[in-house]
């Protein structure tokens, strides 16, 4: 076979020893992500998954159960307000995040505004803060009789609110801000570096064209920025279907999620049934792996809707 | 709570009439919503100093405490007689430092060959990568525990928890997908060329010419993966046994109890316990900025 | 083959330690290495009993691995489940012990000679640490929580109400009773009678005695109704604080005395000397709880010796000198208000249990709790209480926001309660069909 004509256009039929041996750079440079993922990593999800046919309490004997686990799953109520509520608190929270950040890094990338570095530090702050500490401080803050903010609302003559407590829908509106609070710097930050790399021309060929800035954030900026927000996007939906620590810890160290439910996630939801909250291994793991369906499921959709309307700037991000 | 919602309208309508008389008064607007969003960043960050500062019945008053108390001394003696916060802040130290290093070694040749490389079965086994990013790590939670306590790696007399925490996770599928961006934008291919006429090899052209060239994405993948580390939780949880072994997270849940809780001194450990953070934070902001900045994700 | 092994070896090792325990004698050559897990305050009582502990048993070497009450169980559930790594000797709270009691993971103490102090702990703890079919004993109890009803006789003494706990308990003996005090003691917005209206109604379940042995639900109670009805009549004049009793919020205020009463196990003295109030001495006062209500047992732990332990022989001397012998428990009670399951350190030590304590302005809150402990009956308890348990408060908070009736409550908690624990009944009935005690 001519060598030359190999390299450049690679015959169909080749043994697998030589092709690992033609590229084996490349293969030892991505080889340690997978041979710890199939050493520590691979193990752990097929158990997992294996573990959701089965009735265990990790405690005695497991007993096969065929699909029972994913079927009882789709009956119970709780099941369902738990993701009604991680939808609920994760698209609300995403105006914060999304159109909060958005707005943020345009203003911070305005000529109008100095201080840039100082500001994104401070926005970046909350990432880089301890759980333990963050989550005393807010359920102190969103406290009912000596909390801050109803301290703040009283100076108006305001009765006190019942944040945490009450009929459960404002816990949602606690969450929401504790969630965004930590996640709004980090879209900012991204925002921003796209929008740096965002060559003036067009921002000066828009004014010359008369352009409002609403004009020009919807549509320059967010055609442009697309690949970034649907990487953040994509980010922050693992994040709302991971949401755990900021309602388990508003609600009081609650399994129920607060009154009538009203903060119980899908995390809140799967942890309250093994480890942490309970032993129900098997059904946990079923829960677990529905969970991640949805995940790729929306990560699908989030993907074909950006590749459908321009089909160049894929998740790829392929060179300008 | 109408009270609430007026001022957020009296906020933006004040906004909104700024930024109508000439552009000092859109700037003054445009400081303002930074200084705003600015304070709700900051405040809870005063209040954790503010609260290292007073007595348990002090932060839980009416009306709250906003400014320092004077029981910042006694604090730190409450907080010295129930935890040995320097031994867990070495702790800390050791098992994060190992992990960034090598998370940042293998995340950067992986990213790397995915971005500059061509070789069969990219596409897969990228798929198989991204894939691995959704499923929640709970999932695998007791089969890893298994494992880890199969190879001995649990602290109940060694440290060899600590290799639990570091290498399972260290060459993670964000960090690879991070990577992966920024050489894709920031690593031209005529270089790599170049390199290679001078007679270079692969492994000199990655840690020579490569790897200075993602100094800024280090910085940024650093600060996460450091970030993350330095707060987790669970896992740690279970596979270090003794107090001597705990890492910060898991000294600060001991403070914790049901009997009640020394917030000051559980604040002050907190303090203590996010300040390094923050400063190598505010130090190294610049590059980790830079990193961003530079185009991780861009188009 | 390996069964007769088994057989042989627990045959012999239940003739060693009856032998042992027929000598009467304690074998102080035991010698090892064990660690000892739970939270805290139980380290606190181990600290305190282990010079008596290491005078018994020198050669015993004991390390204390404590944490957080849900982290604890956390990891100690992993533990088992994966089979290493569990200590040699845990702490069990007595929400959890069902979950525990047909496990396999645990040691079967009757094999270590356990039977030998069944006679020395009330029917109540210790029939909740039997497997299902009745063969094995995972766990020995170490308190018990005699409920009782926390108030400060300052504020009631303030607003010129009976201070003495006979008094009180006479004035409270009725609904009306209870409202007229909360009535005088609160001052909407500043101090309250109860941290939540919930509570009184959840003293009705805190035996938690929610399934019954066909695990169907017990909803109704005698008197939940009039219960109820008063519960409402306190959130509706904002005599609550409205916020959960261990929340921070409740402790500042069980401190400054702007919640003035909270009911909880005995041990929850000892939280009030130790963590919430301690410079309170004088503040507090305890009695039976209100209404006519029956005597009750919340909460209280037990320990369990992990099958994987290597070292059972130590931690069986470590679990009986704590436990079964009336010098640890007593040690351990007087420095952590833990009250012992093991009666006859109630007699070995009377002064502990009959003196006044001068942080209760002299009143003997332990004599109190040893009467009601008396008085508890044994229940039944399922994997599903804790899941049950924590519906209560929900659920009421959830009824009194949308303005239902007393009997809606009860049936949204019942509709509550059933949603919730559906899954774990299946694994409760699976637990049952195990041990072969259960009829469809």
């Amino acid at each position: 076979m001519d060598k030359t004509a190999g390299s450049v256009r690679a015959p169909k039929k080749k043994s697998f020893g030589r092709i690992l041996y033609e590229n084996r750079v490349a293969y030892a440079y991505i080889a340690p992500f997978y041979i710890l993922f199939l050493v520590f990593n691979l193990f752990p999800m097929v158990f997992g998954f294996a573990l959701s046919f089965f009735r265990w309490d990790g405690l005695s004997d497991m007993h096969f159960i065929g699909i029972q686990n994913y079927g009882n799953l789709l009956k119970d109520p709780l099941f369902w307000k738990a993701l009604q509520n991680t939808l609920f608190i994760g698209i609300i929270a995403h105006i914060p995040i999304l159109l909060g950040g958005l707005v943020l890094a345009y203003i911070l990338n305005s000529r109008l505004v100095r201080g840039e570095n100082l500001f994104k530090t401070i926005y970046f702050m909350p990432m880089v803060t301890s759980a333990v500490a963050v989550t005393v401080i807010f359920s102190s803050m969103f406290g009912y009789n000596y909390g801050v903010i109803n301290y703040f609302l009283s100076l108006f003559g305001e009765p006190p609110i019942n944040w945490l407590g009450g009929d459960g829908s404002l816990i949602k509106v606690a969450v929401i801000v504790m969630f965004s609070w930590k996640w709004i710097g980090w879209n900012m930050v991204i925002y921003l570096a796209g929008m740096q790399g965002i060559s003036n021309d067009i921002y000066e060929a828009a004014s010359i064209d008369g352009a409002t800035h609403v004009d020009v954030v919807f549509k320059i900026l967010i055609p442009l920025l697309k690949p970034i927000i649907l990487f953040t996007l994509i980010q922050s939906t693992i994040g709302m279907f991971n949401l755990f620590t900021e309602p388990f810890v508003l609600t009081g160290n609650s399994w129920t999620g607060g009154t009538n439910n009203g903060a119980l996630t899908l995390m809140i939801y799967l942890l309250n049934k093994a480890p942490q909250g309970g032993n129900l291994y098997g059904y946990a793991s079923a829960v677990a792996y529905v969970i991640t369906l949805m995940i790729i499921f929306i990560s699908t959709v989030l993907n074909k809707v950006t590749e459908e309307k321009d089909s160049g700037t894929g998740k790829g991000g392929n060179k300008k | 709570m109408k009270t609430l919602l007026l001022l957020i309208a009296v906020f933006f309508l004040v906004l909104f009439i700024l930024s109508r008389i000439g552009t000092t008064g859109k700037k003054i607007a445009l400081y303002l919503v930074l200084l705003a969003v600015a304070f709700i960043m900051l405040f809870p960050f005063y209040e954790m100093f503010v609260m290292s500062t007073l007595k348990t019945n002090e932060i839980y008053s009416f009306p709250p405490r906003l400014w320092f108390g004077s029981n910042l001394l006694k604090n730190f003696e409450n907080m010295n007689k129930s935890v040995n916060l320097l031994r867990a802040f070495q702790n800390s130290c050791t098992v994060t430092i190992s992990y960034v290093v090598l998370a940042l070694l293998f995340c950067s040749m992986g990213g790397y060959a995915f971005s500059i490389y061509d070789f069969p079965g990219k596409k897969t086994l990228f798929r198989i990568l991204l894939a691995t990013m959704m499923v929640p790590a709970t999932a695998g939670m007791i089969p890893w525990y298994i494992m880890m306590s199969k190879i001995g790696w649990i602290s109940d007399r060694t440290t060899a928890g600590f290799l639990a925490l570091i290498i399972p996770g260290c060459a993670n599928a964000f960090g690879v997908f991070w990577m992966r961006q920024y050489c894709q934008n920031n690593v031209p291919k005529s270089l790599m060329e170049a390199a290679r006429i001078d007679g270079c090899s692969e492994w000199t052209i990655f840690f020579r010419i490569i790897a200075p060239i993602l100094l800024p994405a280090y910085a940024s993948l650093g600060i996460m993966n450091f970030v993350n580390q330095w707060n987790e939780f669970t896992q740690a949880l279970l596979v270090l046994k003794r107090q001597k072994f705990y890492t910060l997270p898991l000294l600060l849940k001991t403070m914790v109890g049901d009997r009640g809780t020394d917030y000051g001194a559980l604040m002050l450990a907190s303090t203590c316990a996010v300040l390094p953070l923050l400063i190598f934070f505010l130090c190294a902001s610049k590059y980790f900025m830079s990193g961003l900045t530079a185009g991780a994700v861009k188009e | 083959m390996k069964r007769i092994v088994t057989l042989v070896l627990v045959t012999l090792m239940a003739l060693l330690s009856l032998s042992a325990f027929a000598e009467g004698t304690v074998n102080k050559d035991i010698s090892g290495y064990i660690e000892v897990g739970g939270w805290p305050s139980g380290d606190d009582a181990f600290k305190a009993a282990m010079a008596g502990f290491n005078e018994m048993y020198p050669n015993i070497e004991v390390e204390l691995v404590f944490t957080d009450t849900t982290a604890h169980h956390q990891a100690l559930q992993t533990s088992l489940a994966a089979g290493s790594g569990a200590p040699d000797v845990a702490m069990v709270e007595g929400a959890y012990i069902a979950q525990y009691k047909n496990s396999l993971a645990l040691t079967d103490l009757n094999t270590l000679g356990a039977q030998a102090y069944k006679d020395d702990f009330g029917p109540f703890k210790w029939n909740q640490a039997i497997s299902d079919d009745g063969k094995r004993m995972v766990a020995i109890p170490w308190d018990l929580g005699p409920t009782l009803y926390y108030y400060r006789s300052d504020v009631f003494e303030e607003v010129g109400l009976p201070t003495d706990p006979d008094e009180v308990t006479k004035l409270m003996s009725t609904w009306e009773g209870v409202l007229q005090v909360a009535e005088k003691v609160s001052i909407p917005g500043k101090r309250w009678f109860l941290p939540s209206a919930a509570y009184p109604y959840q003293w009705l379940f805190i035996n938690r005695d929610y399934f019954d042995e066909k695990l169907n639900l017990v909803l109704e109670r005698p008197g939940d109704i009039d219960c109820l009805n008063a519960c409402l009549e306190i959130r509706k004049n904002g005599w609550d604080m409205n916020v959960d009793m261990w929340s921070s919020e409740a402790y500042a205020a069980y401190e400054a005395g702007t919640c003035v009463s909270v009911a909880a196990g005995s041990w929850f003295s000892g939280f009030l000397k130790t963590d919430i109030d301690p410079d309170g001495a004088g503040h507090w006062r305890a009695t039976v709880l209100p209404a006519g209500m029956p005597a009750t047992n919340w909460g209280g732990s037990f320990l369990v010796i992990p099958e994987q332990s290597k070292e059972k022989e130590a931690a069986w001397a470590f679990l009986t000198y704590m436990l079964c012998t009336a010098k640890g428990q007593n040690d351990m009670f007087a420095a952590v208000d833990y009250f012992p399951a093991y009666e006859p350190a109630w007699t070995q030590a009377p002064e502990l249990y009959t003196a006044g304590d001068p942080y209760f302005g002299g009143q003997a809150p332990n004599a109190l709790a040893a009467k009601i402990a008396g008085e508890v009956p044994a229940v039944y308890n399922t994997i599903m209480d804790t899941t049950a348990e924590g519906y209560i408060y929900s659920a009421f908070n959830a009824g009194a926001e949308a303005g239902e009736t007393a009997e809606q409550i009860r049936e949204r908690l019942g509709k509550d309660i059933e949603v919730a624990c559906a899954e774990l009944k299946l694994q409760q009935i699976q637990n049952l069909k195990d041990a072969g005690v259960w009829q469809e």
